[in-house]
């Protein structure tokens, strides 16, 4: 009898050894896994001036591409927002409640003085002249769609990745040497997408309290 | 007889079920009680003054862009604004580096101007100011291998684990507006682990001496490239 109940736990003792087995099969080492690769995988260096959608203000550029689905995949490891979703945004069609769509900004400091450019207040003013702050990093995150439970060795791992990728690549407060140029990636909720929207990010200068926001119009196009 | 031989088979079962369950390795804070403080005792520089000037150090304005990890903050015993607060003053008191320093309990605006800024110093007599923007107080881990081992292919997962702080502060001299010292300090402390080893005393660790690092790089900074204004 003693057996007879113990098989039920050998039974299920073998489906768990299985499923895993199976599980780790499917589940790549960590240099192969995609997260992990875009985590490795930097920004694109690039002056503000390359770009075609940039604006210059006393001698500091500020410059700004969508980053489109291949671009996303490479840096952040999954599409977060479709090339076929924007397009339509830009034609100011489509339903787009929650997303969030990912900009390539670019800061070029040609002035003589220290600048602090502070991403971490970037926002975009559309043509009403309302602000909208740029998405949340918990509400980026919560966009992937990564495998595995979080609460799984491999979920975690996935989960490891994601977060530190997106605290190094995310647009923050920064102090921009003369000369020097930064890239970052910018989120933003995709419902503020609109032809007259433009971004703005304040800056300071670093010989006296002298505050300014640099503006640029949205681009109109996926490149 | 059937009750009675179900029992160790639920056992068994159960015993099973949570070592599976003991895998989950998600990063969260500790009990109250058993959370990390990241007080220590700076050392007490005896030298000259650079700055013969009464120091106000404001309040420090959190610009971080995430918590310390996912939707959590609360890792440490006290809230980290508040007891980076207590180091910054207790640093700066220690380091020499000013004749005399005084906190200033009520902060100024994110973007202070120089109205804001003289007030301020005049309100505190003081006569420089310290305003300081932390950017990164985070934790994150890099996962560096995942391997199976035991009995049922167990997972485990191999962490980079790392605490970043980055701050701007910004000297400021009241009377003219002028601002004599802004630098970036970044600084990243590194332990490697499987995560289920991560325990209060690693994080409060490696904090302090991410946080010892950070200090340092501050008053030397300081010491050698903050400005002084002519008498």
């Amino acid at each position: 009898m003693i057996l007879n109940i113990n098989k039920a736990f050998i039974v299920i003792a073998s489906i768990f050894y299985i499923e895993n087995s199976f599980a780790q099969y499917n589940n790549p080492p960590v240099e192969d896994d995609k997260f992990f690769d875009a985590l490795v995988q930097e920004l694109e260096f690039l002056e503000a001036d390359w770009m075609d959608n940039h604006s210059i203000t006393r001698d500091i550029i500020l410059g700004a591409s969508w980053v489109n689905q291949d671009e996303q995949e490479n840096y952040l490891g999954e599409i977060i927002f479709s090339d076929k979703k924007l397009n339509k945004k830009l034609k100011n069609k489509g339903n787009v409640k929650d997303d969030i769509a990912v900009l390539l900004v670019v800061v070029t400091n040609n002035s003589k003085y220290r600048i602090i450019f502070d991403g971490s207040s970037a926002s975009i003013i559309n043509a009403k002249e309302n602000k909208i702050q740029k998405s949340e990093l918990e509400d980026v995150f919560k966009k992937f769609k990564f495998l595995g439970r979080s609460n799984t060795a491999y979920g975690e791992m996935r989960i490891g990745s994601i977060r530190s990728n997106l605290l190094n690549k995310s647009i923050k407060k920064i102090i921009v040497e003369p000369g020097e140029s930064s890239s970052s990636l910018l989120f933003i909720p995709a419902s503020s997408i609109n032809s007259n929207s433009v971004i703005s990010i304040p800056i300071q200068n670093l010989k006296r309290l002298i505050y300014l926001d640099l503006q640029l119009n949205l681009p109109t196009e996926i490149s | 007889m059937y009750k009675y031989l179900k029992k160790p088979t639920f056992f068994l079962i159960s015993i099973f079920f949570f070592s599976i369950c003991a895998q989950s390795q998600s990063f969260e804070p500790a009990s109250k009680a058993k959370r990390p403080s990241f007080m220590y005792k700076p050392e007490l520089v005896r030298r000259s003054a650079k700055y013969e000037q009464r120091l106000g150090i404001l309040p420090v304005i959190d610009s971080r862009i995430s918590m310390f990890y996912g939707e959590e903050d609360d890792f440490y015993k006290d809230p980290i604004i508040e007891g980076l607060n207590r180091v910054f003053n207790l640093e700066l008191r220690y380091s020499g580096l000013f004749t005399e320093t005084a906190s200033i309990k009520k902060g100024s605006s994110e973007s202070p101007d120089i109205k804001e800024v003289q007030s301020i110093g005049n309100l505190n007599g003081v006569n420089l100011l310290l305003i300081t923007h932390l950017t990164e107080f985070n934790f994150s881990r890099t996962p560096v291998d995942f391997y199976a081992k035991g009995l049922g292919a167990r997972k485990e997962t191999v962490f980079a684990n790392s605490i970043r702080v980055s701050f701007i502060s910004q000297l400021i001299d009241i009377d003219t507006g002028l601002i004599l010292f802004a630098e970036e300090i970044n600084r990243e402390s590194i332990e490697s682990a499987s995560s289920r080893d991560i325990d209060p005393d690693l994080i409060e660790k490696m904090t302090k001496d991410v946080l010892k690092q950070s200090f340092s790089d501050l008053k030397l900074l300081i010491q050698e490239n903050g400005l002084r204004m002519k008498s």
